[in-house]
């Protein structure tokens, strides 16, 4: 009987999943994003979080993914899962090429080296007429309806999320944590550095080449535009926010940014919320009040809550004051939204909660695989991208 | 003086002159970048954003009627804001965190920005007018200059005698010993933290400036200097080694021209684009795995 809860709570969240095209009907095209971007999230997890390398030109790896996936179905057509199967394999040849030269330039540079990659990409790469159809946009026809490519999708994240726990409990899982850690001290211990960085990063680049090509196959249209600088930052971002090395935290993360737009506009009263300054503001003092509490300092909690409080009894007064000026103020609309929230998401997440939302849930999970429930799990303490070699 | 003759006799008078204005520029943002690293070991990722807000706050001036100078006086003050604001909410509650966490911060803070300013505005492109409009008399190497490349010139010239300048006051000596040592500086009395705080509305300052400058030659949207020049810097930065300012400086021209080069296309054959790209990425992989203490030795 005590695992009753367990099993209702798990059959809910597979409703949920499963149920979501039925729940909000007519929106498959931007729910099948979460698999996707969960997909992608895990191939970032794997650089950042297993291998201790940041890619700030994750765009590029998914860009080629998804151009791939255009050529092969799109100009040959060959069948939809050849598309993807090549797309996974030329994603991993070029992401092992980038890590022969992270081999080479480590640390806080490495970035550098993937942030101007990522621009060649874009700039270069994607522009070749006979390769991607040039800024006109290669095509990918999409190979079933709405809803089942949601499901598809799916299908694609439970694989990859199976191919991640046995890399993650295998002998080179456990070879990179260690030369995570340390890599010389790794390296005396036989851990071969060149093999297991460059299988990191191919595995990095399989992953983002599966998520390049079902996103390509979403969308339909390729377009180099699509693939810029700040796509990278979100890819680091919902990765981050997520929480590094936590699968669900990252699925949970990815899949809140793929869907904000969505939940802006789905969920009862958020977009009005998001227009309305009096509702915003005291919310806003309280994040800001919270990021003003470093190290756990009550009084300033206090504060922050006080100034909230404060704010939303003085609305009736404050609102008429900048009610003029209100309609100069454009309102946050969804697309809007996702670029100022998901930044501050970061920003919160780094000064106050390393672990992410993989912290947030462990408590859950744990409870979920039959364990205690126990709301005061060890918290992460250190920030944890800081596991980045530098 | 070789390369610069063997450009001008392929007749490539046009990129060299006009590459090394723009890769001026670039020096520009790069010198803060130089800055910051040097005091903090922070890539700073929001370096060019200080130029888009700088850039975003002359255009509000202007479209309401304020003259040139005091409008560019107002522009460069709320970039220096907005560099504290970053310094205070950002780099301090992290300052002992590692070196790649606030990386990602700033990174967040340009994304931020971004943010922001799209959703103030929109995508389309804006335009501010030039300081002097038309180009100066006479002309290098057989080009015409316009008097906002002319200004460029004379602000980089002038932002490094500042900086050799200010590198010699007290506040300046404070800088470079709390990069070297941050404690034992901080154990002589010199506070450490007020340190990052002028190094980071310096930094601001510089790329504010940078923003106003580049602001007329192109139309620019939400994120434009960020996108145009935060990596170029970044490599005209390690082409100095990331600690060198004249290296920067150098740096920045290097790539200017390159990039000018690789766009006009003598590099790459006609059906791939974005030879600017190329070539910075080249610039900026090769360096790091040949030569990652930079061509200039560090001061």
């Amino acid at each position: 009987m005590r695992a009753l809860p367990r099993v209702v709570l798990l059959a809910l969240l597979a409703a949920v999943v499963l149920g979501a095209p039925a729940l909000v009907p007519g929106r498959s095209v931007d729910l099948s994003l979460a698999p996707i971007y969960a997909v992608i999230g895990l191939s970032l997890n794997v650089l950042i979080g297993y291998a201790g390398t940041i890619s700030l030109g994750h765009q590029a790896f998914v860009g080629i993914g998804a151009f791939t996936a255009a050529f092969v179905v799109g100009q040959h057509g060959e069948p939809f899962l050849l598309g993807v199967a090549v797309a996974a394999a030329l994603g991993a040849i070029q992401a092992a090429v980038l890590g022969g030269l992270a081999l080479r330039i480590g640390g806080l540079y490495f970035a550098l080296v993937t942030l101007a990659y990522g621009v060649l990409a874009q700039d270069s790469l994607f522009g070749i007429e006979a390769l991607t159809g040039g800024g006109a946009g290669a095509r990918a026809p999409r190979p079933v309806g709405y809803t089942a490519y949601y499901y598809v999708c799916l299908a694609f994240l439970v694989g990859v999320l199976y191919l991640d726990h046995r890399l993650r409990r295998s002998k080179a899982g456990r070879a990179l944590d260690a030369l995570r850690e340390n890599p010389r001290v790794a390296a005396s211990f036989g851990v071969d550095a060149t093999a297991y960085t460059l299988l990191g990063f191919a595995v990095a680049g399989l992953f983002a080449g599966i998520g390049g090509a079902l996103l390509a196959h979403r969308d339909e249209v390729v377009d180099p535009s699509g693939f810029g600088f700040p796509l990278a930052l979100l890819f680091v971002l919902m990765t981050v926010v997520g929480g590094l090395r936590s699968r669900t935290g990252i699925v949970l993360g990815s899949s809140l940014f793929a869907l904000l737009k969505l939940l802006v506009e789905e969920l009862p009263g958020v977009e009005r919320a998001l227009v309305r300054w009096d509702l915003t503001l005291p919310i806003a003092a309280l994040v800001v009040g919270s990021v003003l509490v470093r190290h756990t300092g009550r009084a300033r909690v206090g504060g922050g809550v006080l100034a909230g409080v404060a704010v939303l009894v003085l609305s009736p007064l404050t609102v008429p004051l900048v009610e003029g000026q209100l309609g100069k103020v454009p309102a946050l609309t969804p697309e809007r939204a996702s670029g100022v929230i998901g930044p501050l998401l970061l920003l919160l997440v780094l000064t106050r909660l390393p672990g992410g939302i993989g912290q947030l849930v462990r408590p859950v999970q744990v409870w979920l695989a039959g364990g205690p429930m126990r709301w005061s799990a060890p918290a992460v303490r250190e920030v944890v991208v800081s596991d980045v070699r530098a | 003086m070789a390369v610069v003759a063997i450009l001008v006799v392929a007749g490539k008078e046009q990129e060299l002159v006009i590459g090394v204005i723009t890769g001026l520029g670039y020096s520009l943002v790069a010198l803060g970048l130089v800055l910051v690293h040097k005091a903090s070991g922070v890539f700073n990722f929001a370096q060019a954003e200080f130029g888009t807000v700088a850039l975003f706050a002359m255009y509000l001036c202007r479209v309401n009627g304020v003259p040139y100078v005091p409008a560019a006086l107002v522009a460069l003050a709320v970039a220096v804001g907005f560099g504290l604001l970053v310094e205070r909410f950002v780099v301090r509650p992290l300052y002992d965190a590692p070196r790649v966490t606030l990386l990602v911060a700033t990174a967040g803070v340009a994304l931020l920005s971004i943010g922001v300013a799209f959703w103030f505005n929109d995508a389309q492109g804006r335009t501010v007018s030039p300081a002097i409009e038309g180009n100066a008399p006479g002309s290098v190497l057989g080009i015409l200059i316009s008097w906002q490349r002319v200004l460029v010139v004379l602000v980089v010239v002038a932002v490094c005698l500042g900086l050799a300048a200010f590198f010699r006051t007290t506040a300046g000596l404070a800088v470079l010993a709390a990069s070297q040592e941050p404690t034992a500086t901080e154990l002589v009395g010199i506070p450490v933290r007020r340190v990052s705080t002028v190094v980071w509305s310096l930094a601001a300052l510089l790329g504010g400036a940078a923003g106003l400058l580049a602001g007329p030659f192109e139309p620019f949207g939400p994120g434009a200097m960020t996108a145009k020049f935060l990596i170029p810097a970044f490599t005209a930065a390690v082409i100095g080694g990331m600690g060198s300012m004249s290296g920067a400086v150098l740096g920045g021209m290097i790539v200017g021209v390159g990039q000018a080069l690789g766009a006009s296309g003598s590099l790459l054959p006609a059906s791939v684009p974005g030879g600017g790209a190329v070539v910075t990425f080249l610039l900026l992989a090769g360096i790091l795995a040949v030569r990652p203490e930079g061509l200039v030795r560090s001061a």
